[in-house]
């Protein structure tokens, strides 16, 4: 019998393939693609032009209107937001009920929309509001413009609305039917069913959907961009604003800052939900 | 004595229960005895239809106050739609359902005074076992009379439980389950057997007329379905309210229930108590499913006369026609066993019993306080139960009292359609074509028919390809020298078979038969006429 020399024992002992293995390169792209990035971010944003350590990227912030954009950014995804659960909670409870027989085509016709590109999406939109502009003004002989913030909350919703529906749908079309008809069994009317049992037993459902819809509403900055027609100083987001230290002004270091302080606050505020929600969420995916 | 019609499908056939009134087993003797006789629930002529399947066939039964009533039957019987349509949960495509004599058919679940426990407890995950618990109690109003301070009349006023009232309810709700102490754990904490106290708890501390149980203790081991068996029972029996109980469970139903109703395909097939049932089963559904049976095919030679296995024998059952074809079922424990020796008769039994067969012993098992042992005699294998162990191969004498014989009426002696003539020479039986001897011409397409073929003239194969009609097996009576196998088709008909094959329930057959056996006759109006149905007390 020819026995192994130790040293190979030794190294398979270490290399041993092990179930963890599989995170691996998940882990090397978040190295990449995320942690690096944090940290040149970070460093950035605490660095002059020149190369100094320097606060002034962060004073800059309030000297450029930076605190009114964030709570114009906050209020507009926040209404979006809003909007798209008070739509996507009915059409998501309906489409989840047992008597649908083919909910499938429906979800579908949600989804559809997705595949058309972002980009091609909103360009349309834009034109639509420029149709409905000249339709307007045609017919009553006045100039009529859309309001901005009108534009922009319509094409948010349009781009995130199958983000909120789908977690909410999931959530109740699993949710176990015996619970309501254990509570109306019990005396609950049809509304305090959904009051005591369907709607709190789906709320890691409408977490779940309001971080998808919110966060990246939030930063977004195409979106206003091109039904803003492009450019327009009055009207910017916040994800504008940091847009344009990168692009047309070239000044990273004030980009990074506040970038930064955009990310601290919405992680902040993930943080909060989820602190707040906790234990409550229950029969479903949670944060 | 009440006599009852029941409807098979396909056929009408009339069929003696004999339910004693007055002569129940008292499910709670402190409750006071007028109530005691009453119909809490009435279920009248109640059909469910799912999707073109009929699920309850046209079903009428009462049910008495305080009773602890079972439905049985196996799965796909139509006995939890039933249970469902009593909650309120499932309306009734046809018919009525009382409570109290008021008809609830269409009241919704929230406004019947009827509780569920349901099979998977359905308890709510999101709040802790006391709020579980009292989640009924916040919503229920009580009536309180007021006095007004103007008029100084009485007004009766609905007002909630106040706090204190729920804790005192849920405390002691808790205690009934023999559950303290564990109001404030998370439900998804606790074992099975605990959860399902939960759900117990939670129907019976709102008080309702009626508990409804939903195969409860499907989900648990057997140790501990044992003792809830025995803790239900004293929960009825502590509360005094109605149980109605789901279950497939045969042993379960004749443990536990004051009355048992046993069901297949969406009927009644048998009501009664349990020794009832057991004693005197009602028909060859019943005597299978309840308990180990021999059941035998024979022939009524007069009363008290039934011929089988080629011997006469005599028996307590009269009141059937001369020559009735009748089946019968004996008790594998009713049957007398005795070691056989060539030649002399066993000296310990009475000069009267005679031994009847002789036969050896294929298999015996111990079964803790009775062997249980298979005796072929030859034209049947009988499974007898004794105290008395005998091993295999040897040679025994089998002894069957007349009080050991029971007869029952035939579910159905013929399989009877009726169809129409599709072709000069075919005619439709379970939806496909089957050729038949239409001798002189007598019958032309369109024709109304009634086509009739034997048990035994109907062939099943292997595959459905190779018949003309395809089908799947249900229930199987073994009658000893062959098996009756019941068949449903394809499109939703129901016949039966008499094979020497053995079938397994759900295998796929194609049905054959022989044109020159299928017998056909014009159809006659008010052949078919359902007769009015009696209603069954429970």
């Amino acid at each position: 019998m020819q026995s192994q020399p130790k040293w190979r024992l030794l190294l398979r002992k270490i290399f041993r393939f092990q179930r963890g293995y599989f995170v691996l390169p998940y882990l090397f792209l978040a190295a990449i693609f995320i942690i690096v990035p944090l940290i040149i971010l970070f460093v950035q944003a605490f660095m002059s032009f020149e190369g100094d350590f320097t606060f002034d990227n962060f004073r800059s912030f309030s000297e450029v209107g930076g605190w009114s954009l964030l709570w114009r950014s906050v209020q507009i995804a926040g209404l979006t937001t809003l909007i798209c659960l008070l739509i996507a909670y009915p059409v998501a409870l309906i489409l989840s009920s047992k008597n649908l027989k083919v909910p499938i085509i429906i979800i579908m016709f949600f989804i559809v929309p997705m595949l058309i590109n972002v980009v091609l999406r909103t360009f349309a939109l834009r034109e639509i509001f420029i149709w409905i502009e000249r339709l307007v003004r045609e017919s009553r002989g006045e100039i009529f413009h859309l309001s901005d913030n009108f534009k922009i909350v319509t094409a948010l919703i349009l781009d995130y609305f199958p983000f909120m529906l789908l977690p909410i749908y999931t959530i109740l079309r699993t949710q176990d039917r015996s619970l309501s008809e254990a509570a109306s069994d019990l005396g609950a009317s049809k509304l305090r069913v959904f009051i005591k049992i369907v709607l709190p037993l789906s709320l890691s459902g409408i977490i779940s959907g309001i971080m998808m819809v919110f966060l990246p509403a939030i930063s977004n900055f195409a979106v206003p961009y091109v039904v803003m027609e492009f450019f327009n100083a009055d009207y910017q987001l916040l994800g504008n604003l940091i847009w344009d230290q990168f692009s047309s002004r070239a000044t990273y270091n004030v980009g990074a800052a506040y970038g930064l302080i955009l990310l601290l606050l919405v992680a902040t505020s993930v943080a909060i939900i989820t602190k707040f929600t906790k234990g409550k969420a229950k029969g479903g995916i949670s944060f | 004595m009440v006599m009852t019609h029941y409807v098979l499908k396909g056929e009408v056939l009339k069929e003696k229960v004999h339910l004693e009134k007055n002569s129940i087993i008292n499910g709670n003797g402190s409750c006071a005895s007028a109530q005691k006789f009453d119909k809490i629930i009435e279920v009248r002529n109640v059909t469910k239809v799912f999707d073109d399947v009929t699920v309850v066939d046209n079903m009428s039964f009462s049910i008495k106050r305080g009773d602890f009533v079972t439905f049985l039957g196996p799965s796909g019987c139509g006995k939890t739609t039933l249970l469902r349509m009593i909650a309120g949960f499932e309306k009734p495509s046809s018919g009525e359902i009382f409570l109290e004599k008021e008809d609830v058919t269409l009241i919704p679940p929230h406004k019947r005074p009827i509780n569920t426990v349901f099979q998977k407890y359905a308890l709510f995950p999101h709040l802790n076992v006391y709020k579980n618990i009292a989640f009924g109690l916040k919503l229920k109003k009580i009536p309180y009379d007021e006095i007004d301070k103007k008029t100084g009349a009485t007004i009766e006023k609905l007002r909630k439980f106040t706090k204190q009232e729920i804790h005192e309810k849920v405390t002691h709700a808790l205690k009934m389950v023999g559950l303290e102490g564990y109001d404030k754990r998370d439900v998804s904490t606790l074992s099975g057997g605990q959860q399902q106290r939960v759900a117990i708890a939670r129907a019976i501390v709102l008080e309702p007329k009626v508990l409804l149980l939903d195969e409860p203790l499907g989900a648990l081991d057997l140790k501990m379905r044992k003792e809830m068996q025995i803790e239900l029972m004293n929960i009825h029996k502590n509360l005094g309210i109605t149980f109605v109980y789901v279950t497939h469970d045969q042993e379960e139903a004749l443990t536990m229930s004051d009355k048992i109703l046993i069901m297949n395909d969406g009927v009644v097939q048998q009501a009664g108590t349990p020794k009832k049932i057991y004693d005197e089963p009602a028909n060859a559904f019943v005597a299978n499913f309840i308990g180990e049976s021999n059941i035998l095919s024979g022939v009524m030679v007069a009363d008290f006369k039934v011929n089988f296995s080629g011997q006469i024998f005599e028996c307590h059952d009269k009141g059937f026609l001369k020559n009735e074809k009748v089946d019968l079922v004996i008790r594998p424990e009713d049957i007398e066993i005795s070691i056989h020796n060539d030649g002399e008769i066993n000296s310990k039994k009475k000069d009267n019993t005679l031994s009847h067969f002789t036969g050896s012993v294929t298999s015996s098992v111990f079964k803790g306080t009775y062997y249980e042992m298979h005796v072929d005699v030859g034209s049947y294998e009988f499974t007898v139960q004794s105290t008395t162990g005998y091993v295999v191969g040897a040679k025994v004498a089998l002894s069957i009292p007349p009080q050991a014989i029971h007869i029952m009426r035939k579910m159905k002696t013929v399989n009877s359609f009726k169809t129409t003539v599709t072709s000069e020479n075919t005619i439709e039986i379970c939806g496909a074509d089957y050729y038949f001897v239409n001798e002189n011409n007598e019958f032309e397409k369109g024709d109304e028919v009634i086509a009739e073929i034997e048990f035994e003239d109907i062939e099943l194969t292997d595959h459905d390809d190779e018949a003309p009609a395809g089908g799947n097996i249900g229930q199987t009576y073994y009658k000893g020298s062959y098996y009756q196998v019941q068949v449903y088709t394809d499109d939703d008909d129901e016949l039966y078979v008499n094979t020497k094959d053995e079938w397994d329930v759900d295998d796929r057959v194609g049905i054959a038969i022989n044109p020159e056996k299928i017998r056909v006759r014009k159809y006659v109006e008010e052949e078919e006429g359902e007769e009015e149905q009696e209603s069954i007390e429970v």
